[in-house]
């Protein structure tokens, strides 16, 4: 069953394009910065990993997953998340799961994890594009990190295999939103838009300083503990945070959703 | 074209009437389906108020309704698909619960028409159901290619879903149910959708299941339909059971009617009217008479009214239908609450 939602998720063509667009993300922001950009012009300032760009080219993926991690990431995980039980209300397959028999518990818990492995391959996809483009259009060696020391190539990669793991988890949250939306309505749309709502209202709140009391709670508040890899020492406070913040996320979605669809009347 | 050239792997057609001899010979006292006083209200209004009926082992048990009637609620809330307000449900000897898989798995089902993700090609959409159930994936294929081929849809079971016309996608969703040799089927509206052809490859896969030993509970508005293929009825109206019982047994309890062509036939009227008081005697038209009751003799009514100087053209004894049953029943017209 698990095996046959990935499938569902990873054959259809509208999740295949989803994925091609945050692939070529990388690459855009590769080419723009090497056939247009100045180097590193604005004294420091931006977006992390954006001064590096032309240096190295393990930064290319760093800068992609940055980039999508705000807004076409969680977009990505909530199209697929919000789908995936309002989606099959809305065609009228999710009568035919449920009769054919199958609990409603497992639906929905193979439906969640199946959307969070794409969150996982989506934020892949992305690291994997940005290195095999950053290859092509930027010279590749040892890696001078944020706080200034160097590591070996190797060492890089693998951190940035972890950077990946640590967008993917980031996503979790999203998908227990919006998969927790989606027991709600038979509009994937409607779904979709919330997971992705609160993504956006949650991003927006997080730096308002009258709100520092609650922004540890918000499900995007370590979203960049990833950066930190890039440190010397590499500090994993943040990412440890990050974890915790996502599974408690995770399992208000798992808790909520389980609720609300195991006693919900289904009439589509 | 597609659809019709590799039709049905059944046995040719046998005569339903004696099919139905069979099926009635081994109806068993015991109920598959048993509901007592269930109810289900949606925001205020009673969609099913009080519903008590069963469905005997073996039977062909069609649910018979106007629209709006509540057919397909009651089968959603036999299926556990929404809940019971109050009163309980059993299927197959177990008690029904929301969201309760267990009684489902000897339980193949249409439930107000299919329902399959667009893009999937058909033979996945529907084995999908069978990997749900832990089934192997390549196992899963093979039965759902079997279960298209008995819908006669084998040389589009590789096309996605959402290129299907609408008689292709019932076919398919009747496939689905099929998927699994079961004990009981529900098909709530098996034939909507489907060309004539298609409608009598229903009627005999419906015929096969029931001779295989299953139980069928389909529900339909399609009078002729019903009166082919079922042993059983019961007919709905606003969510209760106005009648139930052996086909056979609700049609011979209507009354007869004898049609009769005679000239004048307001004055005709009175001379019948004199030799049967009981009957229910309508004039029908300028030259038609109606007459509805028991012991109507139509060869003593001829007698009398060409020795009463009356021209009758014709007599005709008429069987009530089902139909006429259900319109008496259910009241004229099809009132959608």
């Amino acid at each position: 069953m698990f095996a046959e939602e990935l499938r569902l998720i990873f054959r259809r063509p509208r999740n295949i394009v989803i994925l091609t667009l945050l692939g070529l993300v990388p690459a855009l922001l590769g080419f723009l910065v090497k056939y247009f950009g100045g180097h590193g012009g604005n004294g420091g300032q931006g977006p992390p990993f954006f001064q590096q760009l032309t240096q190295n080219s393990l930064f290319l993926s760093l800068v992609g997953l940055v980039t999508i991690e705000t807004f076409l990431l969680p977009m990505a995980v909530a199209f697929v998340a919000g789908d995936s039980i309002a989606g099959e209300a809305q065609s009228g397959a999710l009568r035919y799961l449920l009769v054919a028999p199958i609990s409603r518990t497992r639906l929905a818990l193979t439906k969640m994890a199946a959307s969070i492995v794409f969150g996982f391959v989506a934020s892949f996809v992305v690291m994997g594009s940005g290195w095999l483009f950053g290859l092509l259009l930027f010279p590749h060696g040892a890696v001078v990190t944020l706080s200034g020391t160097v590591i070996s190539e190797g060492h890089a990669f693998i951190l940035s295999v972890q950077a990946a793991l640590a967008v993917g988890i980031a996503m979790v949250s999203v998908v227990a939103i919006s998969t927790y939306a989606s027991t709600y309505t038979e509009s994937p749309i409607a779904a979709v838009a919330i997971g992705l709502g609160v993504a956006i209202v949650s991003e927006i709140l997080d730096p308002i300083p009258q709100l520092q009391a609650i922004a540890t709670l918000l499900p995007s508040h370590y979203w960049q503990a990833f950066i930190d890899l890039f440190r010397t020492p590499t500090n994993y406070s943040q990412l440890i945070k990050e974890v915790i913040s996502q599974l408690s996320w995770l399992l208000i979605g798992v808790v909520g959703s389980l609720l609300n669809f195991r006693s919900k009347d289904i009439l589509t | 074209m597609l659809v019709r050239s590799s039709c049905l792997c059944l046995r040719p057609t046998r005569h339903f009437s004696a099919t139905l001899e069979i099926r009635e010979s081994r109806i068993s006292a015991s109920s598959v389906v048993e509901a007592k006083g269930i109810s289900k209200s949606f925001k205020n209004q009673r969609v099913v108020d009080d519903l008590s009926f069963e469905v005997p082992s073996g039977s062909v048990f069609g649910l018979l309704g106007p629209n709006g009637s509540g057919k397909t609620t009651t089968i959603r809330m036999v299926l556990g698909l929404i809940q019971i307000d109050s009163g309980e449900a059993s299927i197959l000897g177990k008690r029904v619960k929301l969201g309760d898989a267990k009684a489902l798995e000897k339980v193949g089902c249409l439930i107000e028409g299919p329902g399959f993700p667009g893009h999937l090609p058909g033979a996945e959409a529907v084995a999908r159901l069978a990997i749900a159930r832990k089934v192997s994936r390549r196992k899963s294929m093979a039965l759902a290619e079997a279960a298209i081929a008995k819908v006669g849809l084998s040389s589009a079971a590789g096309k996605p879903v959402k290129s299907y016309s609408l008689g292709m996608k019932q076919r398919l969703g009747l496939a689905q149910a099929l998927l699994f040799p079961r004990e009981l089927y529900i098909l709530d509206e098996p034939t909507n959708g489907l060309d004539p052809s298609g409608m009598k490859e229903v009627r005999e896969i419906v015929g096969q299941l029931a001779k295989e030993g299953s139980t069928v509970l389909l529900s339909s508005h399609l009078l002729g339909e019903v009166e082919a293929i079922c042993s059983h009825i019961g007919i709905m109206k606003a969510g209760q059971m106005l009648s139930i019982g052996r086909i056979s047994d609700l049609v011979a309890s209507a009354l007869p009617e004898l049609i009769v062509g005679v000239q004048r036939s307001e004055v005709a009227a009175e001379v019948a009217k004199a030799m049967y008081p009981d009957a229910e005697i309508t004039i029908t038209g300028p030259d038609l008479l109606s007459l509805v009751g028991n012991g109507v003799d139509s060869a003593q009514l001829n007698e009398r009214l060409i020795a009463e100087g009356f021209r009758v053209h014709s007599l005709i004894p008429s069987r009530r239908s089902l139909e006429d049953v259900f319109v008496s029943l259910t009241g004229e017209g099809f009132g959608v609450r």
